[in-house]
């Protein structure tokens, strides 16, 4: 089990494209860290810097408090899952998980115990003589992982292990992963473009976009306190409300293009006539009396989940559509209008140029 | 489709006839086409079973005669040919020796050729590439007289490197494994690298059995390339008992039995001796041959 260190690290790649600009950060023994962010945004390429796939520009990553720039992939005691498995075909599942051992030259008797041990947690018993195209995605997967947990390393790495899988089991290997977390209490870190995986999965997330990190913390850190609007945009579904105006004079209130003004129950601490934006969570809305309401909304359509309904409408003023999430089955006619109001806790406030949070 | 067929019922049986027309005439181009491809062989077969003075009088047979196992043994066993040092079963050895050596050869040097353009960075890689796939343009005729000179000068004439080796490097082969470890999955070869296999350990313990069928593939088509050389084993060889059986069923066409008649029965059945062992590889190989061919599946 290890530290993580990655000590302003830089990636360029020959053709001049910077992949990742400045990572800098502390992975903790044990911790399960997950590394989120829309496609091309570098994530996958700090996970292939960390195993060592990909060349470091600049910068150092550091295992257990040494440098591993140079060190080859099969030295830094690490493991990778893959997101198409990357599984041996022409192997059985018990020879490609002891393919790395056998490489080692580790002992006959303490390859098969290892299978044997990790077969079991992974409930593959049955599987070990087959083939992988013999097996179904999931199990594959399965395979991928204990490829990964016999080898004992000292970090495990997830390039994206479930965006091959369906719904149904993505969401029953998900909650296996953190089981398996929770027993192996080894360090994990986990590239996803998903953020419900990120969500749930994660001790700590590190969000990142266009090669630069957004933010690093827990994941209700990053959605209760959004760093900047892109955090705030990519973190909740459906997405968080943003609504684009001017600071009025009073610093409590925004003026929104069509000249009409959002109170807001906090003092915000910037210029007069800064671009704002203001952002609100569907489910962060509730109703207000008409006087004190922030927002008016014209019902446009509703969409029922049976849990919770989320209600799409718009405001005279506001640019973007609006959607207010409610618990429960809810049926508001369309063309109705709801007064809407947010906790000050709840309200979120970016400057519209930097996108930096301003509250 | 029900209410169509129904509808139709009062016209009997107009449109199943035309079915069976079209049935008749599809089967009747291939029996025909089928014939085309095996009468001339069934004639020489059948042809190869009389002795020499009725061929000559009577021409090609249909029917089998009572010489059938004569003239194979003696095609076989008799030594033959100018010195006497020569029969048939020689001449196969030979054949098959050849034909074996340019497969192996031609898949191991290809694979190797391939392995380094595709998954090694080095200076002029692409372009190496692309000179080796330009030789494609350039048969063996254009390069055979300094390919002789060369052979002839390290004193490799009549032997069976010198008939191998300089026809070893194989364009058409180096392509298609090009294009066939291309098609590798990338996080095969990162997964092996965490896994601590070297290059070499990736070539031999994932790459090459990955393409088996892709070997089985490209030994049926040098193997019979190698087997169906006729230009370069006549000029490398001028010792006999190196000849090829494609080589050799000519040279008894030139030798004459006693009463000036050549001796056709015997040039039948080394022919049909000639053609059997590349049909057997064929056969033996056709499963994988087609998946080689077709599986996209990796």
């Amino acid at each position: 089990m290890a530290n993580v260190t990655l000590d302003t690290v830089r990636k360029t790649y020959p053709n001049g494209y910077k992949a990742v600009q400045g990572a800098d950060f502390q992975i903790h023994d044990g911790e399960f860290i997950v590394l989120v962010g829309p496609s091309g945004c570098g994530k996958s390429t700090l996970l292939r810097m960390i195993a060592g796939l990909e060349d470091v520009t600049d910068g150092n990553i550091l295992i257990d408090d040494a440098v591993v720039n140079d060190v080859d992939p099969a030295r830094r005691d690490i493991a990778m899952v893959f997101q198409n498995y990357a599984l041996y075909p022409h192997m059985s599942v018990r020879q490609n998980m002891a393919y790395g051992l056998k490489n080692q030259r580790m002992a006959k008797s303490e390859i098969a115990t290892r299978i044997e041990e990790a077969a079991r947690t992974l409930r593959l018993e049955e599987f070990l003589e087959r083939k992988p195209g013999q097996l179904s995605g999931g199990q594959r997967q399965r395979v991928a992982m204990g490829r990964a947990i016999v080898r004992h390393p000292k970090v495990f790495l997830f390039d994206e292990p479930l965006s091959n899988l369906d719904a149904k089991l993505r969401t029953q290997l998900r909650a296996e992963l953190k089981a398996l977390h929770k027993r192996l209490e080894a360090t994990f870190v986990y590239v996803t473009h998903d953020q419900v995986e990120a969500m749930s999965l994660a001790d700590r997330i590190i969000i990142m976009s266009a090669g630069q990190i957004e933010q690093i913390g827990t994941p209700m850190d990053l959605y209760l306190r959004p760093a900047s609007r892109f955090v705030a945009d990519f973190i909740g579904s459906p997405a968080m409300n943003i609504v684009h105006g001017t600071l009025g004079e009073d610093q409590a209130s925004v003026t929104l293009a069509d000249g009409s003004a959002l109170r807001l129950p906090l003092a915000v601490n910037a210029a007069v006539g800064t671009k704002v934006d203001v952002g609100v969570r569907p489910e962060h809305l509730e109703a207000y009396s008409s006087e004190t309401a922030q927002f008016q909304l014209t019902v446009d359509f509703v969409e029922q989940l049976g849990a919770d309904t989320v209600v799409h409408g718009y405001q005279k003023g506001v640019e973007n559509p609006l959607a207010l999430r409610l618990t429960g089955i809810h049926a508001p006619e369309a063309g109705e209008i709801l007064s809407l109001g947010a906790n000050a806790d709840h309200l979120h406030l970016f400057d519209s140029v930097s996108g930096e949070r301003l509250n | 489709m029900t209410d169509v067929q129904t509808t139709m019922v009062p016209q009997t049986t107009r449109p199943r006839r035309q079915i069976k027309w079209r049935l008749i005439g599809d089967h009747a181009i291939l029996i025909t086409g089928s014939l085309l491809m095996l009468l001339p062989v069934l004639m020489v077969l059948t042809t190869s079973s009389y002795d020499n003075v009725t061929i000559h009088k009577e021409g090609i047979q249909f029917l089998f005669g009572d010489q059938l196992v004569e003239n194979y043994q003696q095609a076989l066993f008799e030594k033959g040919g100018f010195t006497k040092t020569v029969d048939g079963a020689r001449m196969l050895m030979n054949s098959l020796i050849l034909g074996f050596g340019f497969a192996v050869g031609k898949i191991v040097i290809s694979m190797m050729a391939a392995y380094a353009i595709v998954y090694f960075r080095f200076r002029f890689g692409t372009v190496a590439f692309w000179v080796i796939f330009t030789t494609l343009l350039l048969p063996l005729e254009v390069r055979i007289l300094p390919s002789y000179e060369v052979v002839q000068s390290l004193g490799m004439l009549n032997s069976y490197p010198g008939l191998i080796i300089p026809l070893i490097a194989s364009a058409t082969g180096t392509f298609y494994f090009r294009q066939f470890f291309r098609s590798v999955p990338e996080e095969l070869l990162e997964a092996a690298r965490i896994d601590g296999a070297g290059p070499f350990k990736f070539f031999i313990d994932i790459l090459v059995p990955l393409s088996q069928t892709m070997i089985a593939a490209m030994f049926i088509i040098m193997f019979v390339f190698g087997w169906n050389q006729y230009l370069w084993p006549t000029l490398m060889t001028t010792d006999e008992s190196m000849f090829t059986l494609v080589r050799g069923i000519k040279q008894i066409m030139q030798v004459w039995i006693g009463a000036n008649i050549p001796d056709y029965g015997l040039a039948m059945a080394l022919a049909i001796i000639a053609m059997t062992p590349p049909v057997a590889i064929v056969i033996f190989f056709q499963s994988w041959f087609v998946k080689g061919l077709t599986e996209s599946d990796k």
